[in-house]
């Protein structure tokens, strides 16, 4: 629920409770008012109808009836005959049924008792008036709120919603967030300045993280290089058994496993520091030429067909070692992970490139797999850092890149920005 | 040949020595660019391995004052960082070649030897093991006089085998030799199999004998007795 939605239920609940509270309120006042108004009337009535039979002198059984009133002889003498009212729905003339007041009383006189009653008409058309009055309350009083919300509560929470979206399209790799606002309320600006203290440090923690990174693999270089070349002298030496040279070629390779895990991540930290600030126009068709050339044996190795489907050239403005690598890895990534006697397709249509290939079918999410270090579970010698590559250079450059799998089908979309003109 | 290699850490700079000096080369070293100074006004190198991250400054110092003494001297800048600016500038200076860390010594002998050979001015430019001759200024190999065709790869990697002759060299270095960083490592073996063994029908073919070994698990020696 949104904050300004949940903040004007409650307002709109407390409105509606509170015009209820006040029409029942007001309902049960007027109410009131009204019988003690008929009830007045009724006393007076009495009075002269007391007035009206003692000057009339009437007789022993006596009586009369009209709409209004109804005077009956009794016998005998009622002592302390008490006035009593209450209310009665009776039928009029039409047959409808309407809400009456009765005072039930009785008259001595010397020649007896007389049974009076009186009956008026109460009101009642006031409730409806009551309720229509409170509903246009209403009616108001949600208008009131909504215009509270569009042009009140928006525009002071505007600072708020104003940090949320930075705080959202923050992208630590890219650059610093600002979070100043011009904003006069307390809280927001405490906001602000306590959000721009927490980016600003995990910033700076992820650029000394990166630069550590940056740095450690920068320093594994010489003693890689020292052990790799350590290892190659022993290898010549004419005193080695089967069993010793069997444990060299183990390590061989896990050494140069090493080699290129290292070698990306220089690699991925030079991306993410804009080292390559070069731009150039880069013939994608003719990168893609080139890639496939690079790879023919492979290709041919796991007899693969490969398709070509160029609709169009496709040009971009990068850096041609990024444009390079990013190709070698996207092809590297659909050849590598293919199977035997599967099938490569490469397809350019407008500013859009797409590989996709034959595989097996992932055990990762998709949204995974450019992450570092994922690999396919079932392909143990891949380092699982091209895909990261890929990933970081398509992000420096704008480039909007997709993967898709169904089933056994991969695919990788990129699709480039429009080119600025140098 | 003469080599002088200006490397600072002392464990890689014994490595590099060991190996030449198993080639029979005559190598001097130095430590710093100080060190490396007098040694290239005193002698003449037929090629200087350079490493550009030197405890006293920048190698590229020293590439200048190498050049200058004797132009036909060949250099070959190894460095730490595969960054393009340090490249460019190092080849635009005048360096031959350039190689990063962490490099197999293999390799390094084989682009030492190349730049020495396309360096060196006049005389022959050739190599000949038994009935087999490459002509490295043609690219060109003949066995018993009748030219052998070979694609490039096929040249490449016997340019490197010769090289690196009667020495192990293992599946990685043959990659990064001829393909460079991308090959994928699972069948990188296949690869080079698929391509040495065609090296090797036309070499057998032509009358040539069977240098190429396998040495199990590690890799490929051209082994003349």
């Amino acid at each position: 629920m949104k904050l300004l939605d949940k903040t004007l239920g409650f307002l709109l609940l407390i409105s509606v409770l509170a015009i209820a509270a006040s029409a029942g309120f007001q309902y049960y006042l007027t109410k009131s008012k009204i019988e003690t108004n008929v009830d007045l009337r009724l006393k007076k009535e009495k009075l002269l109808i007391k007035q009206q039979l003692k000057d009339i002198q009437p007789e022993v059984g006596f009586s009369y009836n009209t709409s209004r009133s109804n005077v009956r002889f009794i016998e005998g003498t009622h002592k302390n005959c008490k006035d009593s009212i209450f209310n009665a729905q009776l039928l009029d003339a039409d047959g409808e049924e309407i809400s009456c007041r009765i005072l039930s009383t009785c008259i001595e006189l010397k020649v007896g008792t007389f049974r009076v009653e009186i009956k008026k008409e109460k009101t009642t058309t006031f409730i409806g008036s009551i309720f229509l009055a409170q509903f246009l309350i209403l009616l108001a009083v949600v208008l009131l709120v909504i215009l509270f919300k569009y042009f009140y509560l928006k525009n002071v929470w505007s600072p708020f919603f104003d940090t949320l979206q930075k705080i959202k399209s923050y992208d630590i790799q890219s650059q610093k967030v600002s979070l100043e606002s011009n904003t006069n309320i307390k809280e927001f600006k405490e906001l602000n300045q306590e959000l721009q203290e927490i980016c600003n440090s995990v910033f700076i923690q992820y650029q000394a993280q990166k630069s550590f990174t940056a740095n450690a693999s920068h320093e594994l270089m010489t003693p890689i290089t020292v052990v790799r070349n350590k290892l190659e002298l022993l290898v010549q030496s004419e005193n080695l058994g089967e069993n010793e040279l069997r444990l060299v070629a183990d390590v061989l390779p896990k050494l140069d496993r090493i080699v290129k895990i290292n070698k990306s991540l220089i690699l991925l930290s030079k991306i993410s520091h804009q080292h390559f600030d070069q731009l150039e126009k880069v013939d994608l068709v003719e990168q893609l030429g080139d890639v496939l050339n690079y790879f023919e044996d492979q290709i041919r190795l796991k007899n693969l067909t490969v398709r070509k489907i160029i609709k169009n050239e496709l040009n971009s403005l990068m850096h041609p070692d990024l444009a390079h690598i990013l190709m070698m890895n996207l092809v590297k990534n659909a050849v590598q992970h293919n199977i035997d006697g599967g099938w490569l397709t490469l397809s350019i249509t407008d500013k859009r490139f797409k590989i996709s290939n034959s595989g097996r079918e992932l055990t990762n999410a998709t949204t995974e797999m450019f992450a570092r270090f994922t690999t396919d579970n079932s392909d143990s010698e891949s380092i699982g850092l091209g895909l990261a590559i890929v990933h970081d250079i398509a992000l420096s450059y704008n480039i909007d890149i997709v993967y898709n799998v169904s089933g056994p089908e991969h695919a990788i979309s990129l699709t480039f920005p429009d080119p600025v003109q140098l | 040949m003469k080599l002088l290699i200006v490397e600072d850490d002392q464990e890689l700079l014994r490595s590099m020595l060991r190996y030449f000096d198993s080639f029979g080369f005559r190598v001097d070293h130095a430590k710093k660019i100080q060190e490396a100074t007098v040694l290239i006004n005193s002698f003449s190198y037929d090629c200087m391995v350079l490493d550009l991250n030197l405890p006293d400054g920048n190698g590229l110092d020293l590439l200048n004052k190498f050049k200058a003494k004797d132009a036909s001297g060949g250099v070959l800048i190894l460095s730490a960082n595969d960054a393009l600016e340090d490249k460019l500038n190092g080849l635009d200076l005048g360096a031959d070649d350039y190689l990063t860390k962490p490099f197999h010594l293999s390799e390094l002998n084989a682009r030492v030897r190349s730049i020495v050979r396309r360096n060196k001015s006049g005389g022959t430019n050739h190599l000949i093991i038994e009935n087999l001759k490459i002509d490295f200024s043609a690219n060109e190999v003949t066995v018993s006089g009748n030219s052998v065709h070979l694609t490039k790869k096929e040249y490449d990697l016997l340019i490197y085998f010769v090289n690196n002759k009667n020495r192990v060299l293992t599946k990685q270095s043959i990659v990064d030799y001829i393909w460079g960083d991308f090959l994928d490592q699972s069948n990188s073996s296949e690869v080079i199999y698929a391509h040495l063994k065609n090296l090797r029908k036309k070499l057998i073919q032509a009358g040539c004998k069977d240098y190429i070994k396998t040495v199990h698990g590690i890799g490929y020696k051209f082994t003349i007795a």
